[in-house]
């Protein structure tokens, strides 16, 4: 359980990160999210094999997850912070386009998913229970971020309501969306972790 | 029990036994036989899962046994 709150903040915080101007690289945040990615794929798949000897590797299902959880969560902390600051905008063709930099990490997240990509992969009804129990999970938090968002809209101080365009409505409904997918796949991979039996090594005949 | 999560009363079972009376054969072997993945079996063999009627049945029918003889409640004490 610690690994899924320690991957899900840690990606969080690298697109917060970047989002906030830390790049150590000579290339736009895009790249370096979308690189980061697919590093962190080819260090999963990698991690995974070698547990595949003991036989302890996780399934399709939960690799999946965890794929998605990396990348939801790395754009998710990038869109966070380019919408809380102030002045900033996404939809733009040149300077800080946060909505590039969000694409192309979404295109290192592709990349990422085509190395993990397992054709042989089998999914069961032990996957599918824990998927159905994270999506009930996932879609509580959901209807909770939405309740929030439309009783801030609802009752804020018209100042605040000012800097709440068309745009930053649209953006921040996405940011709700990618929230409660967290959530999900949060949940889901709890669920695994919850199903993972304290490993013997070598029990694996 | 609620799938995927641990319970106060597991369902229990004797696929380990089992499958090493059936000429050893592997968590991968049986999970191929029945359809399931391997992580399943593992999550199976230690009591972290309870499986569906269908899915008992499959494993049943592979170690030719009945249900109740693969798989059984824990009497709590």
């Amino acid at each position: 359980m610690f690994r899924v709150f320690a991957v899900l903040s840690g990606f969080l915080g690298a697109g917060a990160l970047l989002a906030g101007g830390w790049n150590p690289l000579p290339v736009r945040s895009g790249y370096v999210g979308g690189a980061l990615l697919v590093i962190a794929a080819v260090v999963a798949r990698w991690y995974w094999r070698s547990r595949q000897v003991s036989g302890d590797d996780p399934g399709a299902a939960e690799r999946h997850a965890w794929l998605c959880m990396a990348g939801t969560a790395l754009i998710c902390g990038f869109v966070s912070v380019v919408l809380m600051t102030p002045g900033s905008e996404i939809h733009r063709s040149v300077g800080d386009t946060g909505g590039l930099d969000s694409w192309t990490m979404l295109a290192g997240g592709l990349i990422a998913w085509g190395l993990l990509y397992d054709r042989d992969a089998v999914s069961d009804e032990r996957d599918r229970a824990i998927d159905a129990h994270a999506q009930k999970v996932g879609y509580a938090a959901l209807v909770v971020l939405l309740l929030v968002f439309l009783f801030a809209l609802g009752f804020a101080p018209k100042p605040t309501m000012t800097r709440f365009t068309h745009w930053l409505i649209a953006n921040t409904l996405l940011q709700i969306i990618m929230l409660a997918a967290l959530v999900q796949y949060a949940a889901q991979l709890i669920g695994y972790a919850r199903s993972a039996p304290q490993f013997e090594h070598g029990a694996n005949a | 029990m609620i799938p995927g999560t641990p319970s106060t009363q597991p369902i229990e079972n004797q696929i380990r036994r089992l499958r090493f009376e059936h000429g050893e054969m592997t968590q991968e072997a049986l999970a191929k036989a029945v359809g399931i993945t391997r992580q399943t079996v593992i999550a199976l063999e230690s009591s972290r899962y309870a499986p569906s009627l269908e899915l008992a049945m499959k494993i049943a029918e592979v170690f030719s046994a009945r249900v109740d003889e693969v798989f059984y409640r824990r009497k709590s004490a």
